[in-house]
């Protein structure tokens, strides 16, 4: 049972992450299709880092790798307003695209072996008790980052100015703008900060769990991020809540260890897009998706 | 509710300059090829010989090439029909994984002549993409969920589905890793003349969409609907019936993309069946400047430089996966080129430019 739960806080710890950034950019009115792709070059860009000088200067590169490629997405679908259904998807194609070049470029056919990484760092007290201790405090570096983040956006999106304003230009545009808030200024941080965050996201992904960096290692957790944020409606609490039960799913080898049934993994894989499917069609009564979502907005016309 | 935004009008702009957008990507495309392989060391020079001869250096190079472009040609037909109509369907690649698997059940169950086992197999296939298509539709038209959505978390339902299939009850016991047995033999697409027969299947639905779009009734209203859905509900055009059909159409398409990549080349189903073949049709769709026949030539260029990626990873170690960057960043700049041509730098003639920033503003009733 502890088993199941370290696996599935460890996987939900990646998507929540992830799914943070996404929201934030979400709520600013911007796509983020693009999650799979700056999560892919974090987890790249952090395994090069960790090769050249050590697990913080991956986590360093992942971060400033993800943040830089969103910067680009941000050019496309914020300055250019490009389709940014189309953006994001190119933007992903892209990720995939430089990730295994470099790869194969940099380390070889074979890729990199095995590069430092972050390890469990165990909270003392806290961690020895029963069952949620190991599972919640007996972790490494990036989940006590994720906690850390939901509690801060929560607090930055119900509580804070920056909030409302960040709110506002998801909502309406138009309105912020008039109010003197900068709708491109803002769009652009909340599209830095989502390239950050998968840029720890995909760090997690490889230098924290694995050490190495397998093409196409994200394997679809960018659009799993999206659907979390979907399925809890845009609301940071809720993300997390769906992060963790994604997570669950994401950890289906170990159930069959633990409950000594087998359930293929990939029908427990399919969960999490059917439970964001249920809750699209479920939360159509009271519209919860920032109204000016993929729509780009050109000042010129204020 | 629109996520779709106005950054429908720049597409409009790249619509309606194909020849030029077309042939810009091709060159972009090769000189970033050759900028790619000398990153690694390679000279451009032999890279582009072995393009040449990879790709067209004899007739089994040519029929491979078409071969790798008749999945992308069939996807970006896909998103080509329901762009007309005003939908993104980015769940082309789910609808092609189940095209695919039926296609495989149909070819390999049944027993009959291959005058008919390999037109039905093929037409199974695209029931089967339409059907997961009509999916997104039907929750859009009866519980108003958003098709961009959903029709993407459906790609991962069938992607998981095919996965457990081929690992578990479809799976060839003979083989070592998790596969599907193969189509049966009178259900494979034959070669003519050494070149595939997808091919032919392939310009037949070219054909039949453009003049679909161009010529019909049908196609008619869907154009309308994809300018204006607002127009098109007041001259009575019946919206719900169009996004159904669009739909299945584009479901259809992407179906039929698996089911003649399954018949007439791999013949077995695995888990990396697709090689997001339902993303980069997209790409194939966008250079082709979102017309069925340039669709076809967008899909024989990238299938050329994929093919050029498959021999070169080989003969002079550059890393195949070039062919993705050189694809998105096509797509990208051309993209881009349609921003900076429709008047975001005309700084110098205010008028224009403020003609132009208010067609992109948002503001304009959208489709969807």
């Amino acid at each position: 049972m502890t088993a199941l739960l370290v696996a599935s806080v460890g996987a939900a710890t990646v998507l929540s992450l992830a799914a943070l950034g996404g929201l934030i950019a979400e709520r600013a009115g911007v796509l983020s299709i693009g999650l799979e792709g700056y999560m892919l070059v974090g987890a790249f860009a952090g395994v090069w880092g960790s090769h050249l000088g050590g697990a913080s200067l991956g986590l360093l590169l992942a971060v400033t790798a993800a943040t830089v490629f969103a910067a680009f997405h941000a050019v496309l679908s914020v300055t250019m307003r490009l389709n940014q259904i189309v953006a994001g998807v190119m933007m992903n194609l892209l990720a995939l695209g430089t990730t295994s070049f470099a790869n194969q470029a940099i380390f070889g056919p074979g890729g990199a072996s095995p590069v430092p990484g972050f390890h469990p760092l165990s909270i003392p007290g806290l961690s020895t008790i029963p069952l949620l201790g190991k599972a919640l405090f007996r972790q490494n570096l990036f989940t006590y980052l994720a906690i850390a983040a939901v509690v801060t956006i929560a607090v930055f999106l119900g509580h804070s100015r920056a909030g409302l304003a960040l709110k506002a230009v998801g909502e309406h545009p138009l309105a912020a703008e008039t109010r003197g808030i900068s709708v491109l200024r803002v769009r652009y941080a909340a599209v830095l900060f989502s390239g950050a965050m998968c840029g720890l996201a995909g760090a997690a992904l490889s230098i924290g769990t694995v050490d190495v960096f397998v093409e196409n290692m994200t394997q679809g957790r960018g659009f799993l991020a999206v659907a979390a944020v979907i399925a809890a409606a845009w609301r940071p609490l809720w993300v997390v809540a769906a992060c963790l039960m994604f997570g669950i799913a994401d950890a289906a080898q170990v159930w069959a260890q633990v409950f000594a049934i087998h359930i293929p993994h990939q029908i427990l894989g399919m969960a999490p897009y059917l439970v964001t499917l249920l809750a699209l069609v479920l939360l159509q009564r009271r519209p919860a998706m920032p109204a000016a979502l993929g729509r780009p907005f050109a000042r010129e016309a204020v | 509710m629109s996520m779709v935004g106005s950054s429908w009008v720049s597409l409009k702009v790249l619509a309606q300059s194909r020849p030029f957008t077309t042939v810009l990507a091709a060159a972009l495309s090769l000189l970033m090829m050759g900028a790619l392989t000398a990153a690694v060391g390679v000279s451009p020079i032999d890279a582009y010989q072995e393009m040449w001869s990879a790709d067209l250096g004899s007739s089994l190079a040519l029929a491979t090439t078409l071969t790798t472009a008749l999945p992308l040609i069939l996807v970006a037909l896909g998103f080509v029909v329901a762009y007309h109509a005003g939908i993104f369907n980015i769940g082309l690649e789910g609808q092609l994984y189940t095209g695919a698997l039926t296609a495989l059940l149909v070819g390999s169950h049944m027993h009959v002549p291959a005058l008919v086992h390999v037109p039905i197999s093929l037409l199974a296939g695209a029931a089967a993409g339409a059907t997961w298509a009509a999916l997104p539709a039907l929750l859009k038209l009866l519980g108003n969920v958003n098709e961009i959505v959903s029709s993407l978390m459906l790609n991962f339902v069938a992607i998981l589905l095919i996965g457990w299939l081929v690992g578990g009850p479809l799976k060839d016991s003979a083989a070592a890793s998790p596969q599907s047995v193969p189509v049966s033999h009178s259900a494979q697409l034959p070669t003519v003349f050494g070149m595939p027969s997808g091919l032919i299947v392939t310009l037949l639905a070219a054909g039949l969409i453009a003049w679909l779009l161009a010529r019909t009734k049908l196609g008619f209203e869907m154009r309308t609907a994809g300018a204006s859905a607002v127009v098109a509900k007041r001259v009575g055009i019946d919206t719900h019936k169009v996004v159904l059909l669009s739909f299945l159409m584009s479901g259809g398409l992407a179906g039929l993309a698996g089911a003649v990549e399954l018949t007439g080349n791999q013949l077995v189903l695995t888990e990396n069946f697709s090689s997001s073949w339902g993303f980069t049709g997209v790409a194939v769709a966008l250079i082709g400047g979102l017309s069925p026949w340039g669709s076809i030539f967008a899909g024989l260029f990238f299938a050329g430089l994929t093919r050029a990626g498959d021999v070169m990873q080989f003969t002079l170690s550059v890393p195949v996966s070039f062919a993705l960057i050189v694809e998105a960043v096509a797509v990208l700049l051309v993209l881009s080129s349609v921003y900076l041509r429709s008047g975001a730098l005309a700084l110098r003639w205010p008028r224009q430019r403020k003609r132009a920033s208010k067609s992109k503003s948002g503001l304009e009733v959208h489709p969807t």
